[in-house]
C-alpha cells in the first residue's frame, strides 16, 4: 500500500534538450526561406520550429510532437491576411466600417478560441497519442460573454472571476486521449494573484517616482539638454521593463497555479516557476537580443523552453499507458491562425 | 538493415521496443507473436528537425519512432526522398549563407521594396478619394491640436497669395488649399492628406520674410504632391508587420526587443519623406529666382526657439533630418 502510494506521486521531470547552436541554423534558414519566398514558406517554418522544440521535449520514454499540415496553416493564414485587408480598406468606405469589422472579431472570438484549441491540441502528440480539445461552443460562449459581463458589471473588480473562467473552460476542455484535463483550481487565486499585482504596480510606480524625483532634481541642475533626454529615455526604459515584469508576475503564478491544480486522469502536475528567475531570463534575453542585433533569438528561445521544461513535472498515475486514443478529425487553422495575426488575448496560463 | 524502433499503436499511450528492419521493399517488425511486413510505398516518413526522433507514420494511426540516422536517411533514399532543408539546416556554411540573405534581404524589403510598394498602391488610389479624405483629418486635428487663427487679414493675404505662386505651377495643386490656424504646438506647418496645408499663426510671425513663408508652403505642397502622409501610414504598418513577422515567434515580452527597429525604419521613412519635401520646395525656389539658403536659415532659428541640437541619440530616432543638413544639395 505505502509503495504503490510512492509510486504514484513521484514527480517526473520534463527534459528539454535543444540546444542553441543547433537551432540557430534551422532559425536562420526558415527565417532565409520565408524572405526568399516573400513569405510563402512561413507555414513550413513554423512547423519547423514546432517539430524542433516538441521533439526534443520529452517525459519518461516518450517525445512530443506537432503534425499540422503546412497547408492547413496556409490557408489559415492568407485568410488572416484578408480579414486585415477587408478591416484596412472597410476604413475609406466609411469612417464606422472598421469598427464594425472590430465588434465581428471581436464577437467570434470564442469559436475561435476553440478553433485554435482544437488545431493546436490535435495536432500535438505525447507517446503516439495526440492531445484533443471538445469543440464545446456554448461553454466557450458562456466563458468568454460571461466573463466579459461580470468584468463590465463590477467595474473591472470582477476580472480575476473572467481570467479564472477561461482557464477553467480551456483546461476542462482539453484531453489526451480520450481523457480530459480536470482544472480543480478555485476563483480566489486568482483574485489574490491580480490584487498583488495591482499591489506591486502602485509600490512599484511610488518608489520609482522617488528615484527619479530625487536624482530627476541632481539632473535638473545640469544644463545640458542631452544628458536630460537620455535620462528621460532612461527612466522611460525602466517604467518598461517594471510593467513586463509585472506581466511575467501575473503570467508564472497563474500557469504554476493552473498546471498545480490540474489532473489527468490519475496523474497531476508540478509547475515551480519562480518569478524572479523569470524576470531574470526575460531582461537577459532582451538585452542580450538587444546586443547581438537579433542573432541570440534563438539562444534567447531555447533557453526560455529549457527553463520552463525544467519547472514543469509530472506525477504519472500508474495506469497513464491505457489512455486511449479519440476518434475525429484534425480541426482546421483558422482560428489558430486569426488569433495569430490579430494578436487576441486568449489569456490563459494553460 | 536494422534499427531499435519503438512502436506506438496511436490507439493507446503504451509502446513496444521492436527491432525493425528493412528488407528489400518491405519493413518487418514483430509485436508480440505477431509478424508484420509493411512496403514502404505505404509508409510516410517524417525525418527529425535537427538531430532527434525519425518517426514512420502507417496505416490509421500508428508509427514507429527510431533515433538511428543511418537506417533514417537509408530509408529515405529507398524511398527516393531527402529533405532539401534538412540538408540546409545540417551545416554551418548554409546557416552562414542563410544569414547574408536573411540580412540582405530584410535590407532589401525594408528599404526598397516597402518604399515601392507603398508608393505604387498610393498613387494607385484615384486622386478624388484621397482629396475626400482632407475635412475629416482637418475636423480632427481643430478638435485636439488648433484654434482659430487669430492672424489680421492683411497678413493672410500675403501668404495666401504666396501659396496661390506655389499653384500656378501646376494645375494639379490646384485642388490644394490653405487653411490658418493658431495652435500650442508653435510654429509649425502641416500637409493633411487630401490637400490641405495648415500653417500656424507662429510661423507667420517667427519667418523674417515672405521668401521664408514661401519655402515652407512649398515643402508642405511637396508633401501633398508626393501622397506622402499615405504613403507613410502604409509604409509605417508594412514596416512593422514584415519586422514582426521575422522576429514573431519571440513571447509576448521579449517582443519589446522588435519595437526598437520598427521604431529606427520608420523613423527613417519619416526623414526620408522631409528630404523629398526639401527637395522639392528647393526647386520651386529656385525656379522662382528665391534664395535657396532661406528653409534652412528659418530651420535654424526655429531650432533655438525651441530645444538644443539634436545629435547623438536623438538624431537617429528623429523623423526630421536634422536642420544643419537639410538642403543641403549641390
Amino acid at each position: 500500500m505505502e509503495t504503490e502510494h510512492a509510486a504514484t506521486t513521484q514527480a517526473t521531470p520534463i527534459r528539454f534538450s535543444g540546444n542553441a547552436s543547433e537551432y540557430f541554423r534551422i532559425w536562420i534558414v526558415n527565417i532565409a526561406l520565408t524572405l526568399v519566398t516573400l513569405g510563402i514558406y512561413s507555414p513550413w517554418a513554423k512547423i519547423r520550429k514546432l517539430r524542433y522544440f516538441y521533439t526534443n521535449t520529452s517525459l519518461e520514454d516518450g517525445h512530443f510532437d506537432y503534425h499540422a499540415k503546412p497547408r492547413a496553416i496556409l490557408i489559415g493564414r492568407l485568410i488572416a491576411i484578408g480579414m486585415v485587408g477587408i478591416y484596412w480598406a472597410s476604413g475609406y468606405m466609411s469612417p464606422v466600417a472598421p469598427f464594425i469589422v472590430i465588434a465581428v472579431i471581436m464577437l467570434s472570438i470564442p469559436w475561435l478560441v476553440v478553433r485554435s484549441r482544437i488545431f493546436q491540441l490535435r495536432n500535438t502528440s505525447y507517446h503516439g497519442l495526440r492531445f484533443n480539445f471538445q469543440p464545446n461552443y456554448a461553454d466557450s460562449f458562456k466563458a468568454f460573454y460571461g466573463g466579459a459581463l461580470i468584468t463590465v458589471v463590477t467595474l473591472g473588480f470582477g476580472a480575476p472571476t473572467a481570467i479564472y473562467m477561461r482557464n477553467k473552460f480551456v483546461a476542462n476542455n482539453a484531453g489526451f486521449g480520450q481523457t480530459q484535463f480536470v482544472f480543480n483550481g478555485r476563483q480566489g487565486e486568482f483574485y489574490s494573484i491580480i490584487w498583488k499585482s495591482i499591489g506591486l504596480a502602485i509600490l512599484g510606480v511610488l518608489a520609482l517616482m522617488l528615484i527619479l524625483g530625487l536624482s530627476g532634481g541632481l539632473i535638473g541642475n545640469s544644463t545640458s539638454t542631452n544628458a536630460n533626454s537620455l535620462y528621460s529615455a532612461a527612466s522611460t526604459i525602466v517604467l518598461l521593463a517594471f510593467y513586463a515584469a509585472i506581466g511575467i508576475y501575473v503570467q508564472v503564478r497563474q500557469r504554476n497555479y493552473v498546471w498545480n491544480t490540474t489532473e489527468l486522469g490519475d496523474s497531476s502536475f508540478l509547475s515551480t516557476l519562480s518569478v524572479t528567475e523569470m524576470v531574470g531570463l526575460y531582461l537577459t534575453n532582451v538585452l542580450a537580443i538587444i546586443l547581438s542585433l537579433g542573432l541570440l533569438v534563438p539562444w534567447a528561445q531555447i533557453r526560455l523552453a529549457k527553463y520552463r521544461a525544467d519547472h514543469l513535472a509530472v506525477c504519472l498515475g500508474a495506469d497513464w499507458k491505457d489512455h486511449i486514443a479519440a476518434l475525429n478529425e484534425e480541426g482546421s487553422a483558422l482560428g489558430e491562425e486569426v488569433g495569430d495575426v490579430f494578436d487576441v488575448e486568449i489569456d490563459v496560463a494553460f | 538493415m536494422r534499427t531499435e524502433a519503438g512502436y506506438y499503436d496511436g490507439l493507446t499511450a503504451g509502446s513496444t521496443t521492436v527491432v525493425l528492419s528493412l528488407v528489400g521493399h518491405s519493413l518487418q517488425f514483430q509485436v508480440g507473436e505477431d509478424a508484420r511486413s509493411i512496403l514502404i510505398s505505404d509508409v510516410r516518413l517524417i525525418s527529425p528537425v535537427g538531430r532527434g526522433v525519425w518517426v514512420i507514420e502507417f496505416g490509421e494511426r500508428a508509427s514507429l519512432h527510431f533515433q538511428n540516422d543511418d537506417f533514417g536517411n537509408h530509408l529515405s533514399s529507398a524511398l527516393g526522398e531527402g529533405s532539401l532543408v534538412r540538408r540546409l539546416e545540417g551545416k554551418w556554411h548554409w546557416a552562414l549563407i542563410a544569414l547574408f540573405v536573411a540580412v540582405a534581404g530584410t535590407w532589401l524589403l525594408l528599404t526598397f521594396g516597402v518604399p515601392v510598394g507603398a508608393r505604387y498602391v498610393a498613387f494607385a488610389i484615384p486622386a478624388d478619394a484621397i482629396n475626400s479624405m482632407g475635412d475629416d483629418g482637418l475636423g480632427l486635428l481643430d478638435d485636439i491640436l488648433f484654434d482659430r487663427s487669430e492672424l489680421p487679414e492683411e497678413s493672410k493675404m500675403r501668404v495666401a497669395k504666396l501659396f496661390a505662386d506655389i499653384q500656378d505651377g501646376d494645375e494639379r495643386y490646384q485642388a490644394y488649399r490653405l487653411e490658418f490656424r493658431a495652435s500650442h504646438v508653435g510654429a509649425n506647418a502641416f500637409a493633411i492628406p487630401g490637400g490641405i496645408v495648415v500653417i500656424t499663426d507662429d510661423m507667420v510671425t517667427i519667418a523674417e520674410s515672405d521668401d521664408e513663408i514661401s519655402a515652407v508652403l512649398a515643402h508642405e505642397v511637396g508633401h501633398l504632391i508626393g501622397r506622402h502622409g499615405l504613403r507613410i501610414l502604409l509604409q509605417d504598418s508594412a514596416s512593422a508587420l514584415i519586422i514582426a513577422g521575422l522576429t514573431g515567434d519571440l513571447t509576448n515580452v521579449t517582443a519589446l526587443s522588435a519595437t526598437l527597429p520598427t521604431v529606427l525604419m520608420q523613423a527613417k521613412y519619416s526623414r526620408d519623406f522631409e528630404q523629398e519635401a526639401d527637395e522639392f520646395a528647393f526647386d520651386y525656389l529656385e525656379s522662382s529666382g528665391i534664395r535657396t539658403d532661406v528653409l534652412q536659415e528659418l530651420l535654424l532659428r526655429l531650432d533655438d526657439t525651441t530645444s538644443g541640437d539634436g545629435d547623438g541619440i536623438r538624431g537617429w530616432l528623429s523623423s526630421h533630418p536634422q536642420s544643419k543638413d537639410r538642403v543641403k544639395r549641390e
